[in-house]
């Protein structure tokens, strides 16, 4: 090879890589443009239909598509030397000098005549050529575009993201997110007041952090995924405490053996479990009353009356497989008893009493933190209802049994199901908000009419101080039976009052003979 | 087969080409692009036709031509009565000195090299053809014998536009034969001030003899050895097959107002032409833009326009300066004469 053909092949090399590094940047900043230009719409979208927006995931995903494809672009926009020369000509104003040298030089390394001369004369006319000036390193056009996309996302990101424009379905999950952000707000501040009241150290633990989580769902700029996220992040952790306090409770207060030593089914267990909480209720006031007996030491106390009765506890506590502590205390406490020790064996009762409160605590606060995951387990389940969500892993619809029903329901507490008909029946119960058929839509329906009444607020007298405050749960046993209040008839104001009410509300006729038909069979009016 | 072109062959065209120019210059008025793409017409083996109202100068430019050159020329006024004989030449009976009677054949004009067809389109078509045949030829055929013309020959035919009653339109098999078809445009008036000063003082100009035909004939030997990239060729090609209103590659223009493009001559006419251009230009190649500067001399009479043309007074310029828009790439030296 020629040094003519050297140098020219040099130059052109040189070129050539400028001009694919020039098309890479455009074919990519075009790309960039493009995915700026559907991420802004998309984030447009979002304000006005409920369709999540990963930005985060979905802009690392373009990235790394971009950084990916750049080798794959470069390596197809790389030019031959003869399209390269061609450029080179036309850029650099060289008349088709540097393509026909290029073609002479592919045809022959020495070409005769003239091909000769005009080699040489494109070698002296690409001289003092800088491949810079043919192909200067500018950034592309399209790159602006991807910028300003970019900056446009950036300022959604921080000022407009989870917002919605006014009577748009996104607007409307808002409004589902703010909605179960109160009813969270009101379960938390419930837990707190009951931990509060009742000792119960979770409880006292997940109420604030509920109401926070409510009071931030109330945003308004939250966005629905996110707040899906965050309410079954909290529902996790109340869940694996809960989880805890049972596993605690199982090993201090272990389930009744069935026979052959097997446990009781699965589907029992929650009853069961209720009925160990009742027991051990019953034998904390046992204990209790026993304890209060023995310290009113002055009071005549019937000896073997109190012998029965700590048998009787012993029994009890045996049969509930109460902790073998409380039970070596009750044991011990009936025997200083009927050793006359009465101040000993109110002692050992106090202790008994106590491992039992202790229980008695975990499982109330098991059983409160419950309450507190069936409310995050509805809000989520309404929160996902209200809209498309993402791929996220923290936006999955929450699996509960009602969420396998396929027709829209009303939220709340008590929302109307559907029955073996497939008709819907009317609202269950007073204080529902809507009629038949309403609240089951994205918009809250009417609220229902109220019975006309006065409300008299009674406050406490006193004066409002800090001080030691004692609480105490009574809680009374139940009882099965028919009601010890017998039924009578309304007055007849009341009863024209409600016949009123009943008459003048927007009710179907069915409901309306439902009502009727409940009161005459509760024996009152109308 | 040439020998292959040197330094020096390349050298002697450029500097001959130039001196004619320039003693071109000294004699006629202005035109620089006519003398320029006559001079091109030459080297590259072509003859031109010549469209311009009389007194123009193209007599004088045919002469100052020839004088520059040292080359033998000869001019034929057309008239409807002419006949091929008279410009072919013809054999007379002519008797010796020893009353021995024989044919001896007379060469007509065409036997020169600059000839000069004055007024082409006012000869019938059997005397016009005469003479085209000569052009192709370069030769004549008389008498069943056939008689060389001396190289160079380069014919320059004159038609007048505006004058069309008794003439004979040259058609367009014979157009096609014309390398270049230039239009002589009015002098503009500094151009006609200069012409008045120089043509009524009591010396006028003269060209001084600056070539020969062998010189000429090694210019144009040179020039046919001038490269050409393919992408140019590519270029040459396509433009020809977009005069093509029929061809998939026509343009739009062409497909309204043309009937008939361009022929291969059309594309010849445009690298021969190009390779005399780029040399002149100081260029060892061919460049798209010779083929764009060179196009509308090169393809103007090869197109045959349709009836709405005609109708519409479309020029055939604005016809391939719109296909070469079409085509991309217009150069702005597309004008020319």
């Amino acid at each position: 090879m020629t040094h003519e053909a050297l140098e020219l092949a040099a130059l052109l090399r040189g070129i050539a890589r400028r001009l694919a590094t020039i098309a890479t940047w455009r074919r990519l900043a075009r790309g960039a443009a493009w995915g700026a230009g559907v991420l802004v719409a998309w984030a447009i979208a979002t304000m006005v239909f409920p369709v999540p927006l990963p930005l985060g995931r979905v802009s690392l995903v373009l990235a790394a598509l971009l950084l990916g494809a750049y080798p794959v672009i470069l390596r197809l926009s790389w030019p031959s030397a003869l399209d390269a020369a061609r450029i080179t000509d036309r850029r650099a104003g060289l008349q088709d000098r540097l393509s026909t040298a290029v073609e002479l030089l592919a045809q022959s390394p020495q070409p005769p005549g003239l091909g000769r001369l005009q080699v040489a004369d494109a070698v002296a006319a690409v001289q003092d050529l800088e491949p810079s000036r043919v192909a200067p390193l500018r950034a592309p056009r399209d790159a602006g575009l991807a910028l300003i996309g970019g900056l446009a996302l950036l300022l959604w990101s921080l000022f407009l993201s989870g917002w919605s424009l006014p009577a748009t379905p996104a607007a409307r999950a808002l409004a589902v997110v703010h909605r179960e952000g109160r009813s969270i707000t009101e379960a938390g501040r419930r837990l707190e007041a009951l931990g509060t009241s009742q000792a119960l150290p979770e409880a006292r633990r997940f109420g604030p952090q509920l109401r926070a989580l409510g009071e931030r769902l109330q945003g308004s700029r939250m966005d629905r995924e996110r707040a899906l996220g965050l309410v079954q992040d909290l529902n996790h952790q109340l869940g694996a405490t809960q989880d805890l306090l049972h596993r605690q409770l199982d090993a201090s207060l272990p389930q009744v053996q069935g026979p052959g030593g097997r446990r009781a089914p699965a589907a029992s267990q929650s009853a069961s479990g209720g009925d160990r909480l009742q027991r051990l209720a019953a034998a904390v006031r046992g204990v209790r009353g026993l304890t209060g007996q023995l310290e009113r030491g002055g009071q005549p106390v019937e000896p073997q009356m109190l012998s029965r009765e700590m048998r009787a506890l012993a029994d009890s506590l045996d049969q509930m497989n109460a902790p073998v502590s409380a039970r070596q205390r009750v044991v011990q406490a009936r025997r200083e008893a009927s050793q006359g020790h009465l101040s000993a064996a109110a002692g050992s009762m106090n202790d008994a009493l106590q491992d039992l409160e202790g229980l008695e605590r975990m499982a109330g606060d098991a059983e409160a933190l419950g309450d507190a995951r069936q409310s995050m387990q509805h809000a989520a389940t309404s929160i996902a209802k209200s809209g498309p969500l993402g791929g996220g892993s923290n936006a999955r619809v929450p699996e509960t049994p009602s969420s396998s029903t396929s027709s829209p329901q009303a939220s709340g507490p008590n929302a109307p199901s559907i029955d073996e008909n497939g008709t819907t029946p009317p609202p269950p119960g007073p204080n529902q908000g809507s009629l038949p058929g309403l609240g089951t839509g994205p918009q809250l329906g009417a609220a229902a009419p109220r019975l006309q009444g006065t409300h008299v607020p009674e406050h406490l007298g006193g004066t409002p101080g800090q001080g030691p405050s004692t609480t105490r749960l009574v809680v009374a046993p139940g009882q099965t039976g028919a009601s010890r209040v017998a039924a009578g008839r309304l007055p007849a104001s009341v009863a024209h009052e409600l016949d009123r009410a009943v008459s003048e509300a927007p009710l179907p006729p069915a409901y309306i003979l439902m009502v009727r038909q409940y009161f005459q069979t509760e024996g009152g009016a109308p | 087969m040439t020998d292959h072109a040197g330094p020096h062959d390349v050298e002697e065209f450029r500097r001959t080409f130039a001196a004619v120019r320039q003693e071109l210059g000294r004699v006629i008025v202005g035109q620089e692009t006519l003398l320029d793409l006559a001079v091109t017409a030459l080297l590259a083996g072509g003859h031109v036709l010549l469209e311009g109202v009389p007194g123009l100068g193209k007599t004088l430019l045919v002469r100052t031509l020839a004088q520059a050159l040292d080359l033998r020329f000869s001019r034929i006024q057309f008239t409807p009565d002419l006949m091929p004989a008279d410009i072919l030449g013809t054999n007379l009976i002519v008797q010796d000195d020893g009353g021995r009677r024989r044919f001896e054949f007379q060469p007509g004009p065409v036997f020169a090299q600059i000839v000069l067809a004055d007024e082409i389109n006012r000869a019938t078509p059997k005397t016009q053809s005469a003479l085209l045949e000569a052009m192709q030829e370069h030769g004549v055929s008389i008498a069943g014998m056939s008689r060389p013309l001396e190289e160079p020959f380069f014919v320059l035919a004159t038609q007048n536009p505006i004058e069309m009653e008794g003439t004979y339109p040259l058609p367009e098999a014979q157009l096609d034969r014309f390398l270049f078809k230039l239009r002589v445009p009015f002098p503009e008036l500094d151009d006609l001030r200069a012409i008045g000063e120089r043509t009524t003082g009591p010396d006028e100009p003269t060209a001084r003899c600056v070539a020969d035909g062998p010189t000429v004939l090694r210019m144009m030997g040179v020039a046919r050895q001038t490269p050409v990239a393919t992408h140019v060729r590519d270029y040459a090609a396509r433009l020809v097959l977009a005069t093509h209103g029929g061809s998939s590659h026509g343009a739009a223009p062409a497909k309204r107002f043309i009937r008939y493009g361009a022929s291969p001559r059309g594309l010849q006419a445009l690298l021969r032409a190009g390779k005399v251009r780029a040399l002149a230009e100081g260029r060892l190649n061919v460049s798209v833009e010779d083929i764009q500067a060179l196009a509308i001399p090169a393809l103007r009479h090869r197109l045959i326009l349709n009836f709405e043309a005609e109708a519409e007074g479309v020029d055939p310029d604005d016809l391939v300066r719109r296909t070469m828009d079409e085509l991309g790439g217009v150069g702005a030296a597309a004008g020319g004469a």
